[in-house]
């Protein structure tokens, strides 16, 4: 197994590695839509210096972060900006409360459970407009603000009536992590994960696991978001003991599990270790079976012209797109996203302050996409997909349903 | 994966590097765990203040590892890739031009963007320097007064009203340069400026923030509608037209396939003579394989040499120790502006710039070193810091051929 390497300083005294040279300033893109933001450098690294139980907040703007993590990807200096405005996010809403907002949107796993229970019915109220509207001032969620449809049956469900739980080959095992947007509205996304492990002789099992905690972090509820990682570390651990390897396809929920439990949560213990080193993004680990010589690459060639956005939790997993590269082997013309961010990041864009913000961020790419025009879109992260669906009319999926496709040499 | 040639490091000499080796062809990664120095540069390429520094280089200078051809031939291609690009540099090796900084003191470039070409010291028509209110990185008076004391074609500083400058914080030259950008914006400049200008000598200087995608259209669309010449001084970080330079080379560099990952920390070792890589992809450590292994991770300002407290120095990536005197207080000299010791420490390298270990043996065959991480010369002082990150780059592809 890979060596690990959890970061040895803690993430807010990484602030006194800053240099104060504006880079991370010049590449946020919230500080470049919107004036009220002060961007990453004024509210991570500067503002840390003033934050203490005993003086008055010099968080007024923190809360416009949107948590993409452009910021500490561009740091030449390794400041966790990004992480550290999470953590200083939380203490305020320790302080403060939790906005009843803040908690529902990061209920996913909650949201979900009620939704598929209750389904088709689920789906109707989020396209009520009066509703909507009233939402919106109880609440603070933008009413213009889509939201995906409930599917019919989890996908769980679907995996223990499949065969594919049962056809047990190869030594290689994955434990699949579904994450609740796989789960609870977009199964074919992890039917195409499975599909996918079943053509590379890859027995998958289905662990226990809940949300990963990502929606209740980002949205500063830290105390439900260490409960929630707990129990899918020891829920986790488990497999990992037996050999498997943690999977998802939803990129924000491995790096939650990756890098966030312990960054931003500060949880540190063994078990995590053991998960966190043994968790992979699913296209991490293609792209890893493929160097090993290990991957089935019978792809059927087919054209197709396709958008390819990288999801900034992607690209701060730093393993590179290798989507990308896997599509162009299918025969696609891939043209990649010149933005650093669609603006939704996770629950940001739903909220009324910050709607307006998050179209603003995602406008270069919306602009991208209209003027190339593809078939599809393609992008790891779901939040993000419906985001792009919601503003530029186009179908966004997952690189995996892409792959299978490719095995199975047509488009479904 | 394999890869012909892997580069550590995204700042002008990693960028370039990558360019030239992904236009020949290879197989080119670049891992660097942010971006580097072009955002804290003025944009502009200085080789030398004083040409015999080329021309008869110290032994120990970088300029004598790399050759004079390795000079010419990196400016040349450079050139090239930026007017591909739509933004031209202008000017030629061995000549420099002299241009206002935003103290108001002089300083020299070889290659200059056009949107700095009318800032030339030399030339005789008066110039006034603009500084735009509320935008707090520039003040045209400071720098005024300081030109005063060296020329006398300048005339008083005066002032430009932007329209939509954030009013919640203050700006940044980025919220600038975006909407310059803009060409209605720039209606609206044009119509905001036109009264200021009544009387003002025909030659402006202003801070650099012209444009970040479209810097040249923006400048000849508010010249021809004013009537005047435009330049841009470079002001404090984020700089624009560094900015600029790192969008062009980044976007030449994957557009002829070249692979870029910011973010993971790199960490080398050599093994059985052989510089080996990998990445802390946050969470887990990758390897990566290369046939060579290209050093481009900068000085001590962007991380790439590393000084403890004990008086050791050596390189972030590698570990490879760098020679200093062992007393701290030998590192630098008595005036705060002037040469300091610590500026010359870094990597030795013989001509096809491998690290050499105390023996004077190459570290690692498969192992290059280029940019800031060089030992041998001052580059504040020589202003030779772009023309060694350029040409060791050139230097350190070809070695690769
Ligand atoms: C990248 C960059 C480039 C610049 N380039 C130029 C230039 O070329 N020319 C120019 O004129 N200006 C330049 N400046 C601006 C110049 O550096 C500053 O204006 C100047 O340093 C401000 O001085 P100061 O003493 O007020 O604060 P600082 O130099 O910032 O010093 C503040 C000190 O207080 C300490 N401190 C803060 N909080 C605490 C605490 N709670 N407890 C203990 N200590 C604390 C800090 O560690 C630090 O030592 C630049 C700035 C930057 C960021
Ligand atoms: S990029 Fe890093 S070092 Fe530079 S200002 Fe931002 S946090 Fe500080
Ligand atoms: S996480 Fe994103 S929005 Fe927040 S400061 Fe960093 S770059 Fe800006």
């Amino acid at each position: 197994m890979p060596a690990h390497s959890l970061p040895s300083l803690s993430t807010q005294i990484t602030s006194d590695l800053c240099i104060k040279c504006n880079i991370c300033a010049s590449a946020c893109p919230v500080a470049a839509a919107a004036d009220r933001f002060p961007g990453p450098k004024a509210v991570g690294p500067q503002a840390q210096r003033f934050r203490h139980p005993r003086l008055p907040s010099p968080d007024k703007s923190l809360d416009y972060c949107s948590g993409c993590g452009v910021c500490s990807l561009v740091c030449p200096h390794g400041v966790q900006i990004a992480e550290m405005n999470a953590i200083a996010r939380a203490e305020i809403f320790k302080r403060d409360g939790l906005p009843l907002r803040n908690w529902a949107l990061g209920r996913s796993e909650l949201l979900g459970k009620v939704g598929s229970l209750f389904w088709p019915l689920s789906n109707v109220p989020f396209k009520i407009k009066p509703l909507r509207v009233v939402i919106e001032k109880v609440m603070g969620i933008d009413a213009r603000a889509r939201f995906p449809d409930f599917s019919r049956g989890t996908f769980r469900a679907w995996f223990k009536r499949s065969a594919a739980a049962k056809r047990t080959m190869g030594a290689r095992k994955v434990a699949y992590f579904h994450g609740c947007a796989s789960n609870y509205y977009e199964p074919r996304i992890a039917q195409a994960a499975i599909e996918v492990f079943e053509r590379n002789q890859i027995k998958v099992a289905l662990p226990e696991q809940n949300c990963c905690g990502l929606p209740m972090q980002s949205n500063g509820d830290f105390e439900s978001a260490r409960v929630y990682a707990r129990n899918n570390i020891r829920k986790l651990a488990r497999w990992v003991r037996e050999g498997y390897d943690i999977v998802g396809a939803s990129t924000s929920c491995t790096l939650a599990i990756k890098h966030e439990y312990h960054a931003v949560l500060g949880i540190d213990d063994p078990a995590l270790e053991l998960v966190a080193t043994n968790t992979y993004d699913i296209f991490e680990y293609l792209a890893m079976l493929d160097d090993e010589g290990l991957l089935n690459t019978r792809f059927v060639k087919r054209a197709e012209t396709v958008v390819y956005h990288a999801p900034c939790q992607q690209r701060t997993h730093g393993f590179g797109r290798p989507a990308a590269d896997f599509m162009r082997r299918f025969g696609f013309a891939v043209i990649e996203s010149k933005a650093d961010c669609c603006g939704v990041a996770g629950t940001y864009g739903l909220k009324k302050e910050k709607y307006d913000i998050a179209v603003a961020v995602g406008q270069p790419l919306f602009q991208q996409i209209a003027d190339e025009n593809p078939n599809r879109v393609v992008c790891d992260s779901e939040t993000c997909r419906w985001w792009i669906e919601a503003h530029t009319g186009k179908k966004a999926v997952h690189p995996i349903e892409v792959m299978a496709e490719a095995y199975r040499g047509r488009r479904q | 994966m394999a890869y012909d040639i892997l580069i550590i490091g995204a700042g002008l000499s990693g960028l370039f590097a990558g360019c030239l080796a992904a236009r020949r062809r290879k197989k080119t990664l670049l891992l660097a765990r942010g971006v580097g120095g072009t955002h804290i540069g003025a944009g502009t390429i200085g080789v030398a203040d004083d040409p015999s520094l080329v021309k008869r280089p110290p032994p120990d200078h970088p300029y004598a590892a790399v050759g004079k051809k390795s000079m010419q031939a990196a400016l040349d291609e450079f050139r090239i890739i930026c007017a591909e690009a739509g933004y031209p540099m202008r000017g030629e090796p061995g000549k420099n031009f002299s241009l206002p900084t935003a103290t108001g003191a002089a300083r020299h470039a070889c290659l200059i963007p056009e949107t700095m070409i009318a800032g030339d010291l030399s030339r005789p028509e008066p110039f006034a320097l603009a500084h735009f209110p509320g935008f707090r990185d520039f003040s045209a008076a400071f720098a005024a007064a300081n030109i005063r004391l060296q020329i006398t074609n300048h005339q008083l500083p005066i002032a430009l009203p932007l329209p939509h400058l954030p009013i919640h914080r203050d700006s940044y030259a980025t919220d600038i340069a975006r909407l310059f950008d803009r060409p209605d914006y720039r209606n609206e400049v044009i119509a905001a400026w036109e009264p200021s200008l009544a009387g003002a000598p025909k030659r402006i200087g202003l801070p650099a923030a012209l444009g970040l995608q479209c810097a040249l259209e923006a400048k000849r669309h508010i010249e021809s509608a004013l009537g005047l010449e435009l330049f841009e001084i470079p002001i404090l970080p984020p700089s624009v037209p560094g900015l600029r330079l790192f969008n062009l080379l980044r976007d030449d560099f994957q557009n002829h396939g070249g692979r870029l990952i910011i973010g993971p920390t790199v960490k080398g070792r050599i093994e059985n003579g052989t510089a080996a890589v990998s990445a802390d992809t946050n969470g887990r450590v990758k390897d990566y394989k290369a046939e060579v292994v290209i050093l481009a991770s900068g000085g001590f300002l962007n991380g790439g040499l590393i000084a403890k407290f004990d008086g050791a120095i050596h390189d972030s990536v590698f570990g490879l120790p760098i020679e200093a005197p062992a007393q701290r207080s030998a590192w630098t000299s008595e005036h705060f502006l002037g040469p300091h010791p610590f500026a010359k420490f870094g990597l030795r390298v013989n001509k096809t710039l491998q690290p050499l270990d105390a023996n004077g043996k190459p570290a690692a065959p498969n192992l290059r070193a280029i940019g800031s991480i060089l030992a041998g010369a001052d580059r504040l002082s020589e202003g030779s810091r772009e023309g060694i990150e350029l040409a060791s780059a050139w230097r350190a592809v070809e070695t690769t051929a």
